[in-house]
Protein backbone atom coordinates (compact mmCIF):
# COMPACT_ATOMS: atom_id res chain seq x y z
CA UNK A 1 0.00 0.00 0.00
CA UNK A 2 2.76 2.28 0.98
CA UNK A 3 4.71 1.69 -2.33
CA UNK A 4 1.56 2.31 -4.46
CA UNK A 5 1.36 5.61 -2.62
CA UNK A 6 4.71 6.43 -2.99
CA UNK A 7 4.64 5.56 -6.71
CA UNK A 8 1.54 7.76 -7.23
CA UNK A 9 3.31 10.62 -5.54
CA UNK A 10 6.52 10.18 -7.67
CA UNK A 11 4.19 10.15 -11.07
CA UNK A 12 2.49 13.61 -9.62
CA UNK A 13 5.75 14.52 -8.97
CA UNK A 14 7.06 13.77 -12.69
CA UNK A 15 3.88 15.01 -14.14
CA UNK A 16 4.08 18.42 -12.70
CA UNK A 17 7.33 18.78 -13.50
CA UNK A 18 6.83 17.49 -17.14
CA UNK A 19 4.25 20.24 -17.14
CA UNK A 20 6.02 22.89 -16.25
CA UNK A 21 8.72 22.00 -18.92
CA UNK A 22 6.18 22.27 -21.52
CA UNK A 23 4.58 25.35 -20.24
CA UNK A 24 8.29 26.74 -20.49
CA UNK A 25 8.93 26.09 -23.71
CA UNK A 26 5.28 27.15 -25.49
CA UNK A 27 4.13 30.39 -26.02
CA UNK A 28 0.62 31.37 -25.26
CA UNK A 29 -0.52 32.17 -28.69
CA UNK A 30 0.53 27.95 -29.75
CA UNK A 31 -0.65 26.71 -26.84
CA UNK A 32 -4.06 28.81 -28.21
CA UNK A 33 -3.55 27.38 -31.33
CA UNK A 34 -3.18 23.93 -30.50
CA UNK A 35 -6.44 23.75 -28.31
CA UNK A 36 -8.17 24.89 -31.37
CA UNK A 37 -7.21 22.91 -34.04
CA UNK A 38 -7.66 19.95 -31.54
CA UNK A 39 -10.50 20.71 -30.78
CA UNK A 40 -11.75 20.90 -34.66
CA UNK A 41 -9.77 17.72 -34.90
CA UNK A 42 -11.38 15.19 -32.57
CA UNK A 43 -14.42 17.01 -33.29
CA UNK A 44 -14.29 15.77 -37.02
CA UNK A 45 -13.08 12.43 -35.79
CA UNK A 46 -15.95 12.22 -33.55
CA UNK A 47 -18.33 13.20 -35.62
CA UNK A 48 -19.03 10.39 -38.14
CA UNK A 49 -19.38 7.46 -35.52
CA UNK A 50 -21.48 9.32 -33.39
CA UNK A 51 -23.59 10.21 -35.92
CA UNK A 52 -23.97 6.71 -37.12
CA UNK A 53 -25.20 6.09 -33.52
CA UNK A 54 -27.58 8.87 -33.35
CA UNK A 55 -28.74 7.62 -36.95
CA UNK A 56 -29.47 4.03 -35.37
CA UNK A 57 -31.71 5.28 -32.58
CA UNK A 58 -34.53 4.02 -34.85
CA UNK A 59 -33.96 0.58 -33.70
CA UNK A 60 -35.59 1.07 -30.47
CA UNK A 61 -34.93 -2.25 -29.09
CA UNK A 62 -31.18 -1.46 -28.75
CA UNK A 63 -31.46 2.18 -27.45
CA UNK A 64 -30.01 1.21 -24.04
CA UNK A 65 -26.75 -0.32 -26.11
CA UNK A 66 -26.30 3.01 -28.46
CA UNK A 67 -26.74 5.31 -25.43
CA UNK A 68 -23.70 3.30 -23.51
CA UNK A 69 -21.82 3.44 -26.93
CA UNK A 70 -22.39 7.07 -27.10
CA UNK A 71 -21.32 7.36 -23.26
CA UNK A 72 -17.70 5.49 -24.99
CA UNK A 73 -17.51 7.69 -27.33
CA UNK A 74 -17.64 10.64 -24.86
CA UNK A 75 -15.39 9.05 -22.71
CA UNK A 76 -12.89 8.68 -25.84
CA UNK A 77 -13.02 12.28 -26.68
CA UNK A 78 -10.45 13.77 -24.57
CA UNK A 79 -7.59 10.93 -25.53
CA UNK A 80 -8.61 11.86 -28.93
CA UNK A 81 -8.31 15.52 -27.83
CA UNK A 82 -5.06 15.54 -25.82
CA UNK A 83 -3.40 13.21 -28.71
CA UNK A 84 -4.00 15.91 -31.39
CA UNK A 85 -3.03 18.84 -28.55
CA UNK A 86 0.45 17.10 -28.28
CA UNK A 87 1.03 16.71 -31.89
CA UNK A 88 0.25 20.20 -33.01
CA UNK A 89 2.37 21.60 -29.90
CA UNK A 90 5.19 19.41 -31.29
CA UNK A 91 4.79 21.17 -34.93
CA UNK A 92 5.01 24.71 -33.47
CA UNK A 93 7.75 24.21 -30.79
CA UNK A 94 10.08 21.14 -32.17
CA UNK A 95 11.59 21.32 -28.75
CA UNK A 96 9.34 19.76 -27.08
CA UNK A 97 9.57 16.81 -28.96
CA UNK A 98 12.39 15.78 -26.79
CA UNK A 99 10.10 15.77 -23.88
CA UNK A 100 8.34 12.46 -23.32
CA UNK A 101 4.68 13.84 -23.08
CA UNK A 102 3.02 10.24 -22.61
CA UNK A 103 2.96 10.65 -18.78
CA UNK A 104 0.72 14.30 -19.47
CA UNK A 105 -1.08 12.56 -22.03
CA UNK A 106 -2.54 9.72 -20.06
CA UNK A 107 -3.01 11.77 -16.61
CA UNK A 108 -5.16 15.23 -18.32
CA UNK A 109 -6.96 12.36 -20.93
CA UNK A 110 -8.27 10.04 -17.75
CA UNK A 111 -9.12 12.85 -15.38
CA UNK A 112 -11.24 14.78 -18.34
CA UNK A 113 -12.85 11.05 -19.03
CA UNK A 114 -13.36 9.97 -15.67
CA UNK A 115 -15.24 13.80 -15.29
CA UNK A 116 -17.33 12.53 -18.35
CA UNK A 117 -18.19 9.12 -17.81
CA UNK A 118 -19.60 9.94 -14.35
CA UNK A 119 -21.81 12.74 -15.87
CA UNK A 120 -22.30 9.78 -18.39
CA UNK A 121 -23.35 6.97 -15.89
CA UNK A 122 -25.93 10.03 -14.37
CA UNK A 123 -27.26 11.31 -17.93
CA UNK A 124 -27.84 7.44 -18.43
CA UNK A 125 -29.53 6.41 -14.99
CA UNK A 126 -31.72 9.31 -15.32
CA UNK A 127 -32.61 8.52 -18.93
CA UNK A 128 -33.15 4.80 -18.48
CA UNK B 1 -2.01 23.85 -37.51
CA UNK B 2 -1.33 24.44 -40.80
CA UNK B 3 2.44 22.79 -40.70
CA UNK B 4 0.41 20.27 -39.56
CA UNK B 5 -2.23 19.90 -42.34
CA UNK B 6 0.36 20.72 -44.93
CA UNK B 7 2.56 17.36 -43.77
CA UNK B 8 -0.76 15.35 -44.05
CA UNK B 9 -2.27 16.87 -47.27
CA UNK B 10 -2.41 13.98 -49.61
CA UNK B 11 -3.57 11.40 -46.94
CA UNK B 12 -6.47 14.24 -45.81
CA UNK B 13 -7.25 15.08 -49.70
CA UNK B 14 -7.76 11.26 -50.62
CA UNK B 15 -10.11 10.66 -46.73
CA UNK B 16 -11.95 14.02 -47.00
CA UNK B 17 -14.34 12.31 -50.09
CA UNK B 18 -15.76 9.42 -48.45
CA UNK B 19 -16.03 11.78 -45.55
CA UNK B 20 -18.28 14.69 -46.88
CA UNK B 21 -19.68 11.65 -48.60
CA UNK B 22 -20.95 9.67 -45.36
CA UNK B 23 -21.72 13.32 -43.17
CA UNK B 24 -24.11 13.42 -46.36
CA UNK B 25 -25.80 9.68 -45.87
CA UNK B 26 -26.18 10.51 -42.28
CA UNK B 27 -27.93 14.21 -42.04
CA UNK B 28 -29.05 14.72 -45.51
CA UNK B 29 -32.68 14.55 -44.46
CA UNK B 30 -34.83 11.99 -47.75
CA UNK B 31 -38.75 12.94 -48.22
CA UNK B 32 -39.28 9.00 -45.84
CA UNK B 33 -40.68 8.77 -42.36
CA UNK B 34 -40.39 5.46 -40.80
CA UNK B 35 -42.25 3.70 -38.37
CA UNK B 36 -40.14 1.70 -35.61
CA UNK B 37 -41.37 -0.41 -33.16
CA UNK B 38 -41.93 0.96 -29.46
CA UNK B 39 -43.00 -0.15 -25.98
CA UNK B 40 -46.13 -0.47 -23.45
CA UNK B 41 -47.38 2.44 -20.76
CA UNK B 42 -49.22 1.23 -18.59
CA UNK B 43 -52.86 2.65 -18.39
CA UNK B 44 -52.59 3.58 -14.35
CA UNK B 45 -49.70 6.03 -15.24
CA UNK B 46 -52.37 7.88 -17.10
CA UNK B 47 -55.94 8.17 -15.29
CA UNK B 48 -56.07 7.79 -11.85
CA UNK B 49 -59.72 7.37 -9.98
CA UNK B 50 -60.33 8.69 -6.33
CA UNK B 51 -60.54 5.85 -4.01
CA UNK B 52 -60.15 3.68 -6.47
CA UNK B 53 -57.30 0.89 -7.14
CA UNK B 54 -56.69 0.85 -10.87
CA UNK B 55 -56.21 -2.12 -12.85
CA UNK B 56 -52.15 -2.81 -13.34
CA UNK B 57 -52.45 -5.15 -16.19
CA UNK B 58 -53.66 -2.51 -19.32
CA UNK B 59 -50.89 -1.45 -21.15
CA UNK B 60 -51.34 1.28 -24.37
CA UNK B 61 -48.53 0.57 -26.72
CA UNK B 62 -46.92 3.40 -28.72
CA UNK B 63 -44.53 3.40 -31.71
CA UNK B 64 -41.87 5.92 -32.99
CA UNK B 65 -42.32 7.74 -35.99
CA UNK B 66 -39.50 9.50 -37.48
CA UNK B 67 -39.24 11.73 -40.28
CA UNK B 68 -37.53 13.23 -42.43
CA UNK B 69 -35.06 9.58 -42.36
CA UNK B 70 -31.93 9.80 -43.58
CA UNK B 71 -30.57 8.09 -46.54
CA UNK B 72 -28.01 5.88 -44.26
CA UNK B 73 -31.18 4.70 -42.14
CA UNK B 74 -33.59 4.63 -45.59
CA UNK B 75 -30.51 1.96 -46.35
CA UNK B 76 -30.04 0.30 -43.03
CA UNK B 77 -34.14 -0.22 -42.32
CA UNK B 78 -34.66 -1.33 -46.37
CA UNK B 79 -34.21 -4.82 -45.81
CA UNK B 80 -36.36 -4.64 -41.89
CA UNK B 81 -39.99 -6.10 -41.92
CA UNK B 82 -40.26 -4.80 -38.40
CA UNK B 83 -39.74 -1.38 -39.81
CA UNK B 84 -42.56 0.59 -41.83
CA UNK B 85 -40.83 3.42 -44.31
CA UNK B 86 -43.17 5.37 -46.11
CA UNK B 87 -43.28 8.62 -47.98
CA UNK B 88 -44.12 11.50 -46.04
CA UNK B 89 -47.81 12.89 -46.75
CA UNK B 90 -48.27 16.78 -47.93
CA UNK B 91 -49.54 17.38 -44.46
CA UNK B 92 -46.15 15.76 -42.53
CA UNK B 93 -43.84 17.84 -45.24
CA UNK B 94 -46.11 20.59 -44.03
CA UNK B 95 -45.53 19.81 -40.22
CA UNK B 96 -42.88 21.24 -37.48
CA UNK B 97 -41.88 19.24 -35.16
CA UNK B 98 -43.29 20.91 -32.45
CA UNK B 99 -47.02 21.38 -33.95
CA UNK B 100 -46.32 17.49 -34.48
CA UNK B 101 -45.71 17.19 -30.82
CA UNK B 102 -48.44 19.69 -29.59
CA UNK B 103 -51.06 17.47 -32.38
CA UNK B 104 -49.79 14.36 -30.54
CA UNK B 105 -51.18 15.99 -27.25
CA UNK B 106 -54.36 17.65 -28.12
CA UNK B 107 -55.38 13.75 -29.85
CA UNK B 108 -54.47 12.13 -26.26
CA UNK B 109 -56.16 14.79 -24.37
CA UNK B 110 -59.47 13.91 -26.56
CA UNK B 111 -59.05 10.11 -26.64
CA UNK B 112 -58.67 10.43 -22.57
CA UNK B 113 -61.62 12.35 -22.54
CA UNK B 114 -64.00 10.27 -24.47
CA UNK B 115 -62.68 7.11 -23.47
CA UNK B 116 -63.52 8.31 -19.82
CA UNK B 117 -66.84 8.91 -21.17
CA UNK B 118 -67.41 5.95 -22.65
CA UNK B 119 -66.00 3.89 -19.66
CA UNK B 120 -68.34 5.68 -17.29
CA UNK B 121 -71.24 5.43 -19.34
CA UNK B 122 -70.65 1.60 -19.70
CA UNK B 123 -70.26 1.16 -15.61
CA UNK B 124 -72.86 3.46 -14.94
CA UNK B 125 -75.27 0.40 -16.80
CA UNK B 126 -73.59 -2.27 -14.25
CA UNK B 127 -73.58 -0.11 -10.97
CA UNK B 128 -76.21 3.40 -11.46
CA UNK B 129 -74.06 4.97 -8.61
CA UNK B 130 -71.37 5.22 -11.61
CA UNK B 131 -72.28 8.81 -13.04
CA UNK B 132 -71.31 11.28 -15.22
CA UNK B 133 -72.21 14.68 -16.95
CA UNK B 134 -70.44 16.35 -19.97
CA UNK B 135 -71.04 18.46 -22.59
CA UNK B 136 -69.36 19.16 -26.35
CA UNK B 137 -67.40 22.09 -26.18
CA UNK B 138 -66.12 22.29 -29.50
CA UNK B 139 -63.23 21.49 -32.09
CA UNK B 140 -59.65 21.17 -31.14
CA UNK B 141 -57.24 21.79 -33.76
CA UNK B 142 -55.04 19.55 -34.27
CA UNK B 143 -53.46 20.15 -38.11
CA UNK B 144 -53.78 23.33 -40.29
CA UNK B 145 -51.63 24.50 -43.53
CA UNK B 146 -48.69 26.53 -41.99
CA UNK B 147 -49.29 29.11 -44.49
CA UNK B 148 -52.76 29.77 -42.16
CA UNK B 149 -50.63 31.13 -39.11
CA UNK B 150 -53.62 33.21 -37.47
CA UNK B 151 -54.47 29.48 -36.84
CA UNK B 152 -52.36 27.56 -34.04
CA UNK B 153 -52.58 23.92 -33.36
CA UNK B 154 -55.04 23.68 -29.98
CA UNK B 155 -56.94 26.52 -31.18
CA UNK B 156 -60.40 25.26 -29.57
CA UNK B 157 -63.25 26.03 -32.66
CA UNK B 158 -66.18 27.08 -31.38
CA UNK B 159 -68.44 28.17 -34.30
CA UNK B 160 -68.15 27.99 -38.10
CA UNK B 161 -69.44 30.23 -40.65
CA UNK B 162 -71.73 31.73 -37.53
CA UNK B 163 -73.31 28.51 -36.72
CA UNK B 164 -72.09 27.91 -33.17
CA UNK B 165 -70.93 24.60 -31.37
CA UNK B 166 -74.04 24.85 -29.10
CA UNK B 167 -77.19 22.86 -29.58
CA UNK B 168 -75.08 20.83 -32.30
CA UNK B 169 -73.39 17.33 -31.78
CA UNK B 170 -69.58 16.56 -32.43
CA UNK B 171 -70.25 14.77 -36.46
CA UNK B 172 -72.83 17.92 -37.91
CA UNK B 173 -69.98 20.47 -35.95
CA UNK B 174 -67.42 19.03 -38.04
CA UNK B 175 -69.14 18.92 -41.23
CA UNK B 176 -69.82 22.62 -41.27
CA UNK B 177 -65.39 22.72 -41.31
CA UNK B 178 -65.55 20.72 -44.50
CA UNK B 179 -66.61 24.03 -46.51
CA UNK B 180 -63.98 25.73 -49.14
CA UNK B 181 -64.13 29.09 -47.33
CA UNK B 182 -64.52 28.82 -43.84
CA UNK B 183 -64.70 31.81 -40.91
CA UNK B 184 -64.10 30.51 -37.56
CA UNK B 185 -64.49 31.89 -34.02
CA UNK B 186 -61.83 29.98 -31.85
CA UNK B 187 -60.95 30.54 -28.31
CA UNK B 188 -56.87 30.28 -27.05
CA UNK B 189 -55.35 30.18 -24.35
CA UNK B 190 -52.75 32.92 -23.24
CA UNK B 191 -51.36 32.77 -19.85
CA UNK B 192 -54.54 32.43 -17.59
CA UNK B 193 -56.87 33.93 -20.11
CA UNK B 194 -59.03 32.33 -22.88
CA UNK B 195 -59.26 34.82 -25.89
CA UNK B 196 -61.63 34.92 -28.43
CA UNK B 197 -60.51 35.89 -32.42
CA UNK B 198 -61.77 35.18 -35.78
CA UNK B 199 -59.99 33.78 -38.36
CA UNK B 200 -60.94 33.35 -42.15
CA UNK B 201 -59.13 30.71 -45.08
CA UNK B 202 -59.96 29.60 -48.01
CA UNK B 203 -58.32 26.51 -49.06
CA UNK B 204 -56.78 25.60 -52.22
CA UNK B 205 -57.38 22.70 -54.67
CA UNK B 206 -54.59 20.64 -53.55
CA UNK B 207 -54.11 21.13 -49.83
CA UNK B 208 -54.27 19.04 -46.99
CA UNK B 209 -57.80 19.56 -45.02
CA UNK B 210 -57.76 20.66 -41.86
CA UNK B 211 -57.88 18.38 -38.98
CA UNK B 212 -59.44 18.03 -36.08
CA UNK B 213 -60.33 16.20 -32.32
CA UNK B 214 -63.66 16.86 -30.53
CA UNK B 215 -63.38 19.12 -26.98
CA UNK B 216 -66.04 17.31 -24.36
CA UNK B 217 -65.68 18.82 -20.87
CA UNK B 218 -66.49 17.05 -18.35
CA UNK B 219 -69.07 19.06 -15.67
CA UNK B 220 -69.23 16.04 -12.79
CA UNK B 221 -68.12 12.31 -12.34
CA UNK B 222 -69.07 10.12 -9.65
CA UNK B 223 -66.10 8.76 -8.47
CA UNK B 224 -63.86 11.60 -9.40
CA UNK B 225 -61.08 11.00 -11.76
CA UNK B 226 -57.58 12.88 -12.57
CA UNK B 227 -56.01 12.69 -16.26
CA UNK B 228 -51.83 12.29 -14.87
CA UNK B 229 -50.83 10.90 -18.78
CA UNK B 230 -51.77 14.51 -19.89
CA UNK B 231 -47.89 15.39 -18.49
CA UNK B 232 -46.31 12.71 -20.43
CA UNK B 233 -44.37 13.41 -23.84
CA UNK B 234 -45.86 10.17 -25.57
CA UNK B 235 -48.99 11.64 -27.69
CA UNK B 236 -51.72 10.09 -29.88
CA UNK B 237 -55.60 8.94 -29.92
CA UNK B 238 -54.44 5.20 -30.33
CA UNK B 239 -54.69 4.35 -26.69
CA UNK B 240 -58.15 5.09 -26.83
CA UNK B 241 -59.93 1.73 -26.82
CA UNK B 242 -57.30 -0.09 -23.57
CA UNK B 243 -58.16 2.81 -21.89
CA UNK B 244 -61.49 2.92 -21.59
CA UNK B 245 -61.31 -0.87 -21.23
CA UNK B 246 -59.06 -0.10 -18.05
CA UNK B 247 -61.42 2.35 -16.61
CA UNK B 248 -64.43 -0.01 -17.25
CA UNK B 249 -62.57 -2.88 -15.23
CA UNK B 250 -61.46 -0.49 -12.82
CA UNK B 251 -64.70 1.13 -11.82
CA UNK B 252 -66.36 -2.24 -11.75
CA UNK B 253 -63.56 -3.66 -9.91
CA UNK B 254 -63.21 -6.74 -12.32
CA UNK B 255 -60.57 -9.15 -11.37
CA UNK B 256 -58.54 -9.67 -14.14
CA UNK B 257 -55.99 -12.45 -12.58
CA UNK B 258 -52.09 -11.97 -13.50
CA UNK B 259 -53.01 -11.35 -17.43
CA UNK B 260 -50.85 -8.87 -19.56
CA UNK B 261 -53.44 -7.29 -21.72
CA UNK B 262 -52.38 -4.78 -24.18
CA UNK B 263 -54.24 -3.15 -27.07
CA UNK B 264 -54.68 -0.40 -30.00
CA UNK B 265 -57.30 1.78 -31.89
CA UNK B 266 -59.35 5.01 -31.62
CA UNK B 267 -62.15 5.84 -29.31
CA UNK B 268 -65.19 7.60 -30.75
CA UNK B 269 -68.69 8.85 -29.34
CA UNK B 270 -70.55 6.56 -30.95
CA UNK B 271 -68.36 3.86 -29.41
CA UNK B 272 -66.74 3.05 -32.34
CA UNK B 273 -63.12 1.57 -32.76
CA UNK B 274 -61.05 3.57 -35.44
CA UNK B 275 -58.12 2.55 -36.96
CA UNK B 276 -54.33 3.80 -35.93
CA UNK B 277 -51.09 3.79 -37.94
CA UNK B 278 -48.32 1.08 -37.57
CA UNK B 279 -50.19 -1.47 -36.72
CA UNK B 280 -47.69 -4.21 -37.98
CA UNK B 281 -45.12 -1.87 -35.42
CA UNK B 282 -47.92 -2.23 -32.44
CA UNK B 283 -47.95 -6.80 -32.69
CA UNK B 284 -44.21 -6.45 -32.81
CA UNK B 285 -44.07 -4.50 -29.41
CA UNK B 286 -46.75 -6.59 -28.22
CA UNK B 287 -44.58 -10.11 -29.20
CA UNK B 288 -41.17 -8.18 -27.94
CA UNK B 289 -43.07 -7.08 -24.46
CA UNK B 290 -45.00 -11.21 -24.19
CA UNK B 291 -48.47 -9.30 -23.80
CA UNK B 292 -51.10 -12.42 -23.13
CA UNK B 293 -54.46 -10.74 -25.01
CA UNK B 294 -54.26 -8.06 -27.56
CA UNK B 295 -57.19 -5.65 -28.99
CA UNK B 296 -57.03 -4.79 -32.14
CA UNK B 297 -59.89 -2.58 -34.38
CA UNK B 298 -61.25 -4.99 -37.10
CA UNK B 299 -60.30 -2.62 -40.07
CA UNK B 300 -57.34 -3.42 -39.36
CA UNK B 301 -57.29 -7.47 -39.55
CA UNK B 302 -55.82 -7.53 -43.44
CA UNK B 303 -53.19 -5.62 -42.38
CA UNK B 304 -51.05 -8.24 -39.91
CA UNK B 305 -51.17 -11.39 -42.34
CA UNK B 306 -47.99 -13.04 -41.89
CA UNK B 307 -47.37 -12.42 -38.40
CA UNK B 308 -46.76 -15.03 -35.83
CA UNK B 309 -48.04 -13.99 -32.44
CA UNK B 310 -48.23 -16.23 -29.44
CA UNK B 311 -50.84 -13.78 -27.43
CA UNK B 312 -54.90 -14.49 -27.74
CA UNK B 313 -56.24 -11.52 -30.14
CA UNK B 314 -59.60 -10.03 -30.23
CA UNK B 315 -60.52 -8.02 -32.90
CA UNK B 316 -63.37 -5.64 -31.92
CA UNK B 317 -65.25 -2.90 -34.29
CA UNK B 318 -67.41 -1.47 -31.10
CA UNK B 319 -66.15 -1.02 -27.63
CA UNK B 320 -69.39 -2.82 -26.87
CA UNK B 321 -67.51 -5.89 -28.56
CA UNK B 322 -64.57 -4.97 -26.74
CA UNK B 323 -65.86 -5.09 -23.11
CA UNK B 324 -68.19 -8.47 -24.32
CA UNK B 325 -64.81 -10.10 -25.12
CA UNK B 326 -62.87 -8.61 -21.63
CA UNK B 327 -65.90 -10.38 -20.12
CA UNK B 328 -64.38 -13.61 -21.89
CA UNK B 329 -60.69 -13.43 -20.88
CA UNK B 330 -61.81 -12.81 -17.35
CA UNK B 331 -64.48 -16.14 -17.58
Amino acid sequence: MKSLINRLDQMLHRFKKLIKLIDKQASMKSVVKSVLGALLLSFLSLLLPVLTVINMFIYTKHTFFLAILLVIMVVAWPFIYYYFYYRLLKNYHPSIEDVNVTLPYWVESSLIATVLFVIGIIVLSIIF
Amino acid sequence: MLAFLKRYKKILVILSFPYLYFLFLLIAPTHKLVIAPGGLTPVEQSISIEGIHMVDQFHTIYVYSYYPMTPFQTFVTANDDRMAVYPMSERQKDTSWRDDYLSGQISKLSSLQISVIKAYELAHQVDPSITIDYHFAGLLVSYRPSRITELEVGDRVVAINGVSYEGLDEISFLALSEAKNVTMLIERKQGNEWVTKSVSYELDENEPVLRFYPDYIIDHAQPSFTLPGLDSIIGGPSGGLIQTLSLYASLLKLNIGDLKIAGTGTIEMSGNIGKIGGIRQKIYTAIDQKVDVFFIPSDHISEIQGIDYPFIMYVVSTIEEAVQALHEVIN
